[in-house]
């Protein structure tokens, strides 16, 4: 951390400052928790899948076509 | 379709085959049970991120979970089941609600369970946890925490070499959150520093908020007010016990020694309080003892790493008020009014004339010896407005900590290691502290009957600062009240400018704050707290224990006082100073302990016998060096013109000791304890030199009978009383045997002599003893949602040593003797409540107070100096202040008059006493005003004192505030009276600058304001007291803990979110900085005067605390 940068700072500035801090890290933790929420609700989604002798690769792509997902490795 | 590849980031290096052949046909079915279904059979499994399904194999443990079959009637859900902290639980039973179906968790938490389709709920239990049930819902994986079902009746106790469950506990001991100490210690360093408020009956202080200053801890009141031994002005510090490692901090220059332990690190903290609880202590016992363990790994548990980074923002919590430019000349303009007019009444000498020439166009006509005052003289005074506090005190100080910490065990071993670091930035410039710690610990069971363990703390902390204390200038705070508002900081070429007042009437060049701030002082501390054991269990249930303790604490400071930080009186040249100093305190302690425990029908017994040697050794050394070639490079000692001084003790001191403790317990019902522990000190003659420490202590567990067996209201109840009686050797070493010294300044023809010391020895002197009765009542109603303890207690001290004066025919000037008794009495009281209890919500509050009455009994015809009278008054309180009473301000001529006339000597008080000036009250009637008129106008000690918190938990969130209040003590505002000599030149407290009498205002607080204080106004009165009473907001912290899945794929099991603010706001009638700092001195003492120490901080922290 730049401490010089924060030496002859006025308080507004240095309010700004942490707030942006704590937004930055507020901000990272939040879409972990979104993603969390976005996955259950894209999970629950419902399908339907005919695989009689098909491959893995079909199921996905079944799957991708009914829902707005995409497959990776 | 080609499955594409996210980025390598993501990517597992194994190949996935999507071309394997499938069957299944579902309809309608939800997603996640569809990837299940498909993906389990391939070794598959994923997550998703965004709008993407990240394919993953499988690893080898989740394959082996997910073995059985997966069809639509029957699922399996997985999850992992972890403590509120994060750490995985083993064996947790997994049921299926209203079946017999279930699983249970393994090594590493983990469960997986079939279930019906139709099954609702699943409940986690584990003893020592709370059930809880969860819904299953749609959910295939569900991770649960599981919080500590903490029965109050069920916590361990440490008590001495030795634990106890609380309900068997019979003397005053109290327990201390460490949630609370690590919350309250955010932005802080030291866990010292957090306890203000946090435990009955224990007075924190904090003298100073200097980083790594230590702090000022109180129990039960002062039993040694003049120990000076060891470098403690009565401070009467409780003995410390950490990790089994026994020591005082008193007499260890420096930081503070406690910072070697982190906050983060602490396992329990338990404050043993009255003197059966601390008689296993015996001789060093009296003030109380602090036992704290810190964490150490659990046996069966997977390795832990925890990682938490908070970073600090703080400000001063209060700086001094003072007058701005314009305010300054105002005050100058009434000052030299006034002080004319006083030369005018015959008040003042008119030679003063001269001096107020300076400031002021002041003719002084040599026929009639009159002045005339014609305004200001505008070339002293410069035309800028500085606020020196924005100078000297940073805008913002920033701190950051860094912990580290792994531990963990297998069926044999547990270990633990913990690292961090501090980098804190003083609130005042050129203030700066880091801090490195390491604690280590390890237990292992070498073979079924032994074990060995091993602790250690290694501590190192380097503070520098810009203010000096060895010429003892001025603090922070009285340089900018002093500072000059009127003068620019740097002149033109932008060099530092001094100010230029008039000490005495002659000119001097005053250094501005920041030149002031200029010394170069370092001070580093290098500290090792550890200890070793090997226990021995030849049959069941006894133990043999053999145990090294140790603590070293070394300390090594330097201060350079440059030329330009020292007041330049032209007349006087200046020199510069360096001092180096460094100390080592060491300490070992060996014990050897037997511990054996039996039992018969109801009867229970424990006992214990032991034998302690303890080892101190002391070596100081300091040299005082002057005369720099300049102020910034040859500052080394071979650069000095002279060796001022030099100093170097030595001194060892042994303690040998033999202990033991019963205990018995009848069906739980009946609990006694019997300590009887004999020490011999080193420190004292062989008439006195072993003293006997016997205590007993029984508790009554009225919960348990049968007539409240039954009752579930009331689930505890529990009686104790005890008796007992400690010491304590917290005094000078050697009291008893004559020293001879020599130093520089003993010259005997020319030469270096060798001369008796100043100490006359007593061979007569020996313990300090206290004997304590304490009652008490602990309670816990409603399935302990509301729980309390009560303890009333009476302790008396007698034969506290004290340094007397003899006569200086003798030679030598004090010697010590055991002449001082004193008692202390009190009440302590806490109560807590959980007051909303629900799955989501959970509101406690928890309140504490306490009141102790110090009584100094009797004198016994020690001879304290006078100066030392002021503050230890027989049948008053220890820390007395002593002044006059000002019945009002002298409003006319007339008054001061008919008081003359009737005084036997013609004069009431000063000749000079007049109009303007204070009317002290004539307490002994003689009609004139002494010294003897001064009476106790004051004292430190508090009515009562304590704190409150609370805790609101709701979902992740959990909001907590800690308070901490102390009620009517008192202090004298010290910069006050120091600035009513009104040095020309020198600017003032607002405070007093705005409400000094003037016929305009004649309520005023203050005397009128004249140069030189004629009628010593100045002198102690209790216009110059204030109450010392304050609520201060010490904690408030929010914090905010993400679910266990969250951030699972991290391999993070917990992660919070904290954000705290520490001194957020005091109320208090304190007109100066801060009731509760005092002074960096910080002896009994120097309590009674506040002068504005360095300040607290005011702190917001951000932290992040991560759980792998």
């Amino acid at each position: 951390m730049n401490n010089q940068f924060f030496k002859n700072q006025t308080f507004k500035g240095f309010s700004k400052e942490i707030s942006m801090r704590f937004a930055f890290v507020f901000l990272i933790l939040c879409s972990f928790q979104m993603n969390a929420e976005n996955s259950k609700l894209l999970q629950s989604q419902e399908v339907s899948v005919y695989a009689e002798n098909s491959t893995l690769s079909q199921v996905f792509e079944q799957i991708e076509s009914q829902t707005t997902l995409r497959f990776f490795l | 379709m080609k499955v594409k590849r996210l980025s390598d980031f993501f990517y597992s290096a194994e190949e996935v085959d999507v071309n394997q052949p499938i069957n299944a046909t579902y309809k309608n079915v939800k997603l996640s049970e569809v990837l299940d279904a498909v993906l389990s059979p391939q070794n598959l499994t994923y997550s998703i991120l965004k709008n993407q399904i990240i394919l993953k194999k499988k690893s080898p443990k989740q394959v082996m979970q997910t073995s059985s079959k997966t069809s639509f009637q029957k699922r399996v859900i997985e999850g992992t089941v972890t403590t509120e902290s994060g750490s995985p639980l083993p064996g947790v039973n997994v049921l299926v609600e209203n079946t017999d179906s279930g699983a249970m968790t393994d090594f590493d938490g983990n469960y997986s369970i079939e279930v019906d389709a139709d099954s609702k709920v699943l409940v986690f239990s584990y003893v020592g946890f709370k059930t809880k049930p969860v819904k299953i819902g749609d959910q295939t994986r569900i991770d649960v925490s599981l919080k500590e079902d903490v029965q109050l009746l069920d916590q361990v106790v440490l008590i001495g070499y030795g634990q106890q469950k609380r309900e068997d506990v019979t003397g005053s001991v109290s327990s201390v959150e460490t949630d609370d100490i690590v919350q309250a210690a955010a932005g802080q360093v030291g866990f010292d520093r957090a306890l203000g408020g946090l435990v009955k009956g224990v007075q924190v202080s904090q003298n100073s908020g200097r980083p790594g200053a230590p702090i000022r801890l109180n129990i039960r009141g002062v039993t040694s007010p003049l120990s000076s031994g060891l470098g403690g002005g009565g401070l009467n510090q409780p003995l410390y016990v950490i990790d089994g490692v026994p020591f005082n901090t008193e007499g260890i220059s420096g930081s503070n020694p406690l910072l070697t332990i982190n906050p983060n690190d602490i396992k329990s903290f338990d404050v043993l309080k009255d003197a059966a609880a601390t008689s296993i202590y015996g001789s060093r016992g009296a003030n109380g003892v602090i036992i704290i363990e810190t964490k150490k790994g659990k046996r069966n548990q997977k390795t832990q790493t925890n990682l938490s980074y908070t970073t600090t923002f703080a400000r001063p919590i209060n700086t001094v008020d003072v007058l701005d430019a314009q305010g300054y000349k105002d005050y100058y303009d009434l000052l030299l009014s006034n002080s004319v007019g006083a030369i005018n009444s015959g008040k003042l000498d008119p030679f003063f004339a001269f001096d107020l020439q300076n400031l002021g166009n002041v003719d002084l006509d040599f026929s009639t010896l009159t002045a005339t005052y014609n305004g200001l003289n505008e070339n002293y005074f410069g035309d800028a407005n500085t606020d020196w506090n924005d100078e000297v005190f940073r805008s913002v100080a920033i701190s950051n900590q860094v912990n580290f910490g792994i531990n963990g065990g297998t069926e044999n071993t547990n270990y633990s290691l913990n690292l961090s670091h501090v980098n804190q930035e003083g609130v005042a410039v050129n203030d700066r502290f880091e801090q490195y710690n390491i604690g280590m610990s390890l237990n292992t069971d070498l073979s079924d009957k032994f074990n060995f363990g091993a602790t250690v703390n290694l501590g190192h902390t380097k503070a520098k600062s810009g203010e000096e204390t060895i010429l003892g200038q001025y603090n922070i705070n009285t340089m900018v009240v002093r500072a000059r508002p009127d003068l620019p900081i740097r002149d033109d070429n932008g060099n530092l400018l001094p100010q230029e007042d008039f000490s005495n009437g002659f000119p001097t060049f005053e250094p501005n704050p920041l030149m002031r701030l200029g010394n170069d002082d370092v001070d580093k501390s290098y500290n090792f707290i550890g200890n070793g054991f090997l226990e021995y269990e030849p049959i069941d249930r006894l133990k043999l224990k053999a145990e090294v303790n140790s603590a070293v604490f070394y300390n090594d400071q330097s201060t350079f006082v440059p030329k330009s930080a020292q007041a330049d009186m032209v007349f006087v040249p200046t020199t510069s100073f360096l001092s180096e100093a460094n100390s080592l305190v060491s300490n070992v302690t060996t014990n050897l302990t037997a511990n054996y425990s039996f039992r018969f029908d109801k009867h229970r017994f424990t006992t214990l016998i032991g034998a302690a040697w303890d080892y101190t050794k002391t070596d100081t050394k300091s040299q005082f060096y002057s005369g720099f070639p300049d102020d910034d490079y040859l500052t080394n000692p071979t650069s000095a013109e002279n060796l001022l001084s030099y100093i170097g003790n030595k001194a060892e001191t042994g303690l040998n000791s033999l202990f033991s403790r019963v205990t018995y317990s009848y069906d739980s019902k009946y609990n006694a304890t019997f300590n009887f522990r004999t020490d011999k000190s080193s420190k004292f003659g062989s008439l006195n030199s072993r003293a006997y420490f016997p205590s007993v202590s029984t508790s009554w567990n009225i919960a348990r009978e049968d007539f409240l067996e039954s009752n579930d209201n009331i689930n505890d109840l529990k009686l104790r009383a005890s008796l007992g009686r400690v010491g304590s050797t917290n005094v000078a070493n050697f009291a008893y045997i004559q020293f001879l010294n020599t130093s520089a300044s003993d010259i005997y023809n020319g030469e270096t002599a060798v001369v008796p010391s100043d100490i006359f020895p007593n061979e007569d002197i020996g313990w300090e003893t206290t004997d304590e009765i304490n009652l008490g009542l602990d309670f816990g109603f409603l399935n302990s949602r509301l729980r309390g303890t009560i303890d009333v207690y009476n302790r008396k001290t007698e034969g506290a040593l004290v340094t007397t004066p003899i006569p200086q025919e003798l030679g030598p000037s004090i010697y010590y003797s055991n002449f001082i008794d004193v008692s202390n009495k009190g009440v302590e009281l806490s109560l807590g409540g959980d007051i909303i209890q629900t799955d989501d919500f959970n509101w406690s509050v928890n309140a504490n107070w306490a009141v102790n009455r110090n009584k100094l009994d009797k004198f016994n015809g020690a001879a304290v100096n006078q100066f030392q009278l002021d503050y230890f008054v027989e049948g008053e309180p220890v820390g007395t202040i002593k002044g006059y009473k000002v019945k009002r301000i002298i409003q006319s001529q007339d008054e001061i008059n008919d008081l003359n006339a009737a005084s036997p000597t013609g004069t009431y008080d000063q000749p000079t006493t007049g109009v303007g000036d204070y009317l002290f009250e004539d307490t002994n009637g003689d009609g004139r005003i002494t010294s003897d008129d001064r009476t106790v106008i004051g004292d430190v000690e508090p009515d009562f004192f304590g704190g409150f918190s609370t805790n609101l938990n709701y979902k992740n969130w959990n909001l907590s505030a800690i308070f901490q209040y102390s009620v009517g003590a008192e202090a004298l505002w010290d910069g006050i009276p120091k600035g009513v000599f009104n040095t020309l030149g020198e600017n003032k407290y607002a405070e007093y600058a705005n409400n000094t009498w003037t016929p305009d205002n004649p309520d005023a607080r203050f005397a009128q304001a004249v140069y030189f204080d004629p009628s010593s106004n100045s002198r102690v009165s209790d216009r110059y007291m204030y109450e010392t009473s304050f609520l201060r907001f010490r904690s408030l912290q929010l914090g905010y803990t993400f679910a266990p899945n969250v951030l699972k794929d991290l391999g993070v099991t917990q992660a919070t979110l904290t954000l705290s603010g520490n001194n957020l706001a005091t109320w208090t009638k304190w007109p100066g900085v801060d009731p509760e700092t005092f002074s960096e001195r910080s002896s009994i003492t120097s309590q009674t005067n506040n002068e504005d120490a360095y300040p607290l901080s005011k702190s917001f922290s951000v932290g992040v605390q991560l759980n792998f």
